[in-house]
């Protein structure tokens, strides 16, 4: 998706995890790009970071980035463990905000705030994990824990394919 | 008011922490007016027990996302306390500029994204973005400010790294201190600009008050965040933060799963007006004229004006960081000034205590003789202030009836005034929940 932006131009690419390892499969993100640093499993020229659950943090580490990929645990009526590749604009969020306090992050909404002020990464991607569980614990679920290298081959190769669309489209 | 209001605002996200406001009366007769807290127990004082000193910080910083910087703060004075480790004077003003990072971050947000959006009539910052683009531009660039602070003098954007038992891992160099410095005085303007906007607005705030007793740290030579004795507006003495427990009182409500706290009232106030209240003679120029521009003044006991005591705040912990980063470029910055020192473990206790945004926090720890933690007692802000919302509560909703207020009016105005507490609501979870379209 490519969104026109008012002021600031497109620089560098990241690629970024996004949860709480504090709390089982919430995590999952942020487990999943450490993997991919670890073993170097990630494009090159890609930005590596992670990131709480601030989602004004998230608009400060991706804004204006050629391409930005989030990768999240989601719930998406999915089975557990299954993983999607999707853009802001194919999903809405369900949350449902009492706007008490800061503390109800939503990451779509961030999103949105990005167009809305001509910050969004020229390409964005967010990449969705269902859950086995998300409560209290410091570890993964079985399930996802024996999917890392899974999913991080799957988030490499579908960033490649999107780069390689860009330059197609480019050429 | 011949009809019946019934309003039960619950928190329904799957986080672990929420509040709930519930109204019921008929008639005009009042039959529940109740700020219930059903947050889940998170029992950070048991998991600290039997985790060293020095992990002690790295553990209760987790308590809060937002606020990780004054747990962090908190901690490490109690452990230093408990241990007689003392810290240089660099040390002090670094973990001073840190804590000021966190009360930018989360004063900026706090307006920007939850109050704005109150005083311009819409449901969120998002629709802000069409009617007011530059405001929100400024506070998101405001806010990031905070987040750069943070991440150099704590290592981290949350949750800070750097910060050690006597000092710090790593300090920041010259240039970059004076990269800094050069963004805030940028970012006065801006600040401004944020100012003026509410200003604008203020008269949005509802013109409600009741008598007080705010509580905050005092120190007699600055406005001060980070060190200083307990002082309160109903007393003329200040009480050692050694003997906070008998501040705070904390008692346990039947409707709330987190303690209540109350002193020499039903209920005390906490945080940025509480801080304005006591200390407001200490603000630097700058501050002072934002202070005079809304007209805020000693005394003020409008709970909604918290949030203009936070746009004090912000100027005033800006003025004071480019105060601070000029002595520490002018003495020069010295590493080994900063180095944590080699601790002598002893049994013994200690009590730390700064302002978080949401006001004073408390930390007191116990250690054996090998620096093993043994007892832990944390007393957070936003449950010092649950008690004063139930209060308000109870004195502002038959005044919102006897003014014939709609449902939706009466909603509006308590959760805004549970807004203007800033609440700490805990932040443990976050999760994405979409539905493809």
């Amino acid at each position: 998706m490519e969104t026109k932006r008012e002021s600031e131009s497109s620089s560098g690419s990241i690629i970024v995890g996004v949860g709480n390892t504090m709390m089982l499969d919430e995590g999952i993100g942020v487990r999943v790009v450490r993997e991919m640093k670890k073993s170097g499993n990630y494009p090159s020229g890609f930005e590596i970071d992670e990131v709480g659950a601030s989602s004004f943090n998230i608009i400060h580490l991706i804004s204006s980035k050629n391409i930005a990929v989030l990768v999240d645990c989601a719930y998406m009526g999915e089975d557990s463990g299954v993983i999607r590749m999707f853009t802001p604009k194919e999903a809405e969020s369900r949350k449902i905000r009492t706007g008490l306090s800061l503390h109800e992050g939503d990451l779509v909404q961030a999103v949105r705030l990005m167009e809305h002020t001509g910050v969004m990464p020229k390409w964005l991607y967010f990449f969705g994990i269902e859950p086995v569980e998300v409560a209290p614990g410091d570890r993964l679920s079985p399930l996802l824990d024996e999917k890392l290298d899974e999913y991080a081959d799957f988030i490499n190769e579908n960033i490649l394919s999107v780069i390689k669309k860009i330059e197609d489209a480019d050429a | 008011m011949s009809k019946a209001v019934d309003i039960n605002v619950k928190h329904v996200t799957r986080v672990e922490g929420h509040g709930n406001i519930v109204v019921k009366a008929d008639d005009g007769s009042i039959e529940k007016v109740e700020w219930q807290v059903p947050e889940a127990p998170r029992f950070f004082e048991a998991m600290v027990r039997g985790n060293n000193y020095d992990d002690i910080q790295t553990i209760v910083s987790r308590i809060c996302g937002i606020c990780s910087a004054s747990h962090s703060l908190a901690a490490l004075k109690a452990v230093e306390d408990a241990l007689d480790v003392k810290v240089s004077e660099q040390t002090r003003k670094l973990r001073i500029l840190l804590n000021y990072a966190e009360q930018i971050e989360s004063h900026v947000l706090h307006v920007g994204y939850l109050v704005a959006p109150d005083l311009l009539g819409v449901k969120s910052v998002v629709p802000l973005v069409s009617s007011h683009p530059d405001l929100v531009k400024t506070i998101i660039a405001a806010h990031r400010l905070g987040n750069e602070m943070m991440s150099l003098i704590g290592g981290r954007r949350t949750h800070p790294v750097s910060v050690k038992v006597g000092g710090f891992s790593r300090i920041p160099t010259e240039s970059q201190l004076k990269d800094l410095k050069k963004k805030l005085e940028d970012s006065v303007p801006k600040l401004k600009v944020i100012a003026e906007a509410v200003l604008g607005l203020a008269d949005k705030l509802p013109a409600f008050e009741r008598d007080t007793e705010y509580i905050s740290i005092t120190n007699p030579d600055h406005y001060t965040f980070y060190d200083g004795d307990i002082f309160s507006t109903d007393i003329d003495k200040t009480v050692d933060i050694h003997d906070f427990e008998s501040v705070a009182n904390e008692y346990v409500s039947a409707q709330s799963t987190a303690k209540w706290t109350k002193w020499h009232r039903d209920s005390f106030a906490v945080g940025a007006l509480a801080r304005f209240n006591n200390n407001a003679d200490q603000l630097l120029p700058l501050a002072k004229s934002i202070a005079d521009m809304f007209g805020l003044k000693k005394g003020c006991c409008n709970p909604y004006f918290n949030n203009v005591a936070q746009i004090v705040e912000v100027v005033q912990v800006v003025e004071h960081s480019l105060k601070l980063i000029g002595e520490l470029l002018e003495d020069g910055l010295d590493p080994e000034a900063s180095k944590p020192p080699k601790v002598e473990t002893k049994a013994g206790e200690g009590v730390g205590c700064v302002e978080a945004p949401r006001g004073i926090l408390f930390h007191r720890y116990k250690f054996d003789d090998n620096g093993i933690c043994t007892g832990a007692n944390i007393c957070i802000p936003t449950n010092q202030n649950h008690g004063n919302i139930q209060k308000d509560f109870e004195e502002l909703v038959p005044q919102f009836i006897s003014a014939d207020k709609t449902e939706d009016e009466i909603r509006l105005g308590l959760e805004m005034l549970v807004r203007a507490y800033d609440p700490c609501i805990s932040c443990s979870t976050h999760y994405l929940d979409v539905e493809f379209v």
